[in-house]
């Protein structure tokens, strides 16, 4: 990431954030369980695979909401001097990760209690290291991850751009 | 083709973008193989200063705690159990991985360090502090501000604290 000013006005991006995360949390109450749908429906599918009598309980849609995700949505949509399609295009991205993640901390706890002795499912204290570790960190770090990539991605394309436009100038960049 | 610095320059930032998810994966680890050491200790010490600053302004705290587990702040109708997520650790350590990847030199890291160690441990307890107010004036909003909105806007300080460090350097560049 080169050295410009990343966010000129840093205050006013976290205000916004926090403003735009406050706003967006409602409507995530409602589309989580869809959400959720989809995080259990792609789990049990893999579950499947290791026989039809293995499914995740129902109560997870309630249980599993990862408001995270509205955060994670208000942080690309708050993200200045970003286009519309920008911001789209790599919130859908993100949400296509998310849902990776998401089956997958599902099913390998999921996994964990088949073939371990884990009393509970879910339990994070009985769950094994790294997935302890991504159930804790996963989100937040996958977020921040492709937010970085994403801001990368768009001062390489502005490079190529404006390598593009004026031919001249790239000697002196 | 490109230029020899525009290649430098697109290798900073895919650097950046490597070295933050494996100083995110070492901190990650590390937090939680010195967990007694590095974690207990930073969440003891703001359950501690929110306490004393909650009485001193009048607010009555009583401090406890589960060894090894977490501290709790009991308030008149509120018991509040300060584990790890409360203290915003994770965002913590994300913001030291985050610094320790961007392309400076080792003062510069250390002052972001040594800023930004004191500021996530002043935002956690303003945030603790915060939710203990809303427990006792608009308790209908503590689950919201608890489970939700404060644990979210964890990564938001850290990115503001690490881009207002960022644009410090860009400041001072001769560029």
């Amino acid at each position: 990431m080169s050295q410009a000013i990343l966010l000129r006005r840093p205050g006013l991006f976290l205000g916004l954030f926090a403003l735009v995360t406050a706003l967006s949390l409602p409507v995530w109450d409602v589309l989580s369980s869809y959400y959720m749908h989809g995080v259990i429906w792609i789990v049990n599918g893999g579950l499947s695979l290791f026989g039809p009598a293995v499914r995740l309980p129902s109560t997870l849609v309630r249980e599993g909401v990862y408001p995270g995700i509205a955060g994670a949505i208000a942080l690309f949509l708050v993200t200045p001097r970003r286009s519309f399609v920008w911001k789209l295009r790599w919130i859908t991205f993100l949400m296509m990760i998310m849902l990776v993640v998401h089956a997958g901390i599902l099913l390998a706890g999921a996994m964990q209690a088949i073939h371990g002795s884990q009393a509970v499912y879910g339990s994070l204290a009985s769950a094994s290291l790294p997935l302890r570790l991504l159930q804790t960190w996963g989100t937040s770090l996958f977020v921040i991850w492709i937010w970085f990539v994403a801001l990368q991605r768009h001062d390489e394309e502005r490079s190529a751009l404006h390598e593009r436009s004026d031919p001249q100038e790239r000697s002196q960049d | 083709m490109t230029t020899p610095t525009l290649t430098n320059s697109r290798r900073r930032r895919l650097g950046f973008c490597l070295l933050f998810g494996l100083w995110a994966v070492v901190t990650a680890f590390t937090l939680e193989r010195w967990d007694a050491a590095l974690s207990l200790p930073y969440m003891s010490a703001i359950s501690y200063v929110s306490a004393l600053l909650l009485n001193t302004i009048g607010v009555p705290v009583t401090l406890g705690s589960v060894p090894g587990s977490f501290a709790i702040l009991s308030m008149d109708h509120v018991v509040f159990h300060v584990t790890r997520e409360c203290t915003g650790v994770y965002a913590l350590g994300l913001y030291v991985a985050a610094v320790l990847s961007y392309s400076a030199t080792l003062p510069q890291r250390l002052q972001a360090l040594s800023w930004g160690l004191p500021a996530f441990f002043i935002y956690s307890v303003a945030r603790l502090m915060v939710l203990a107010l809303a427990a006792r004036w608009v308790p209908e909003w503590t689950q919201f501000l608890h489970v939700y909105l404060l644990v979210i806007v964890n990564a938001g300080f850290l990115l503001w604290l690490w881009a207002v460090w960022v644009n410090r350097l860009a400041r001072m560049s001769p560029q």
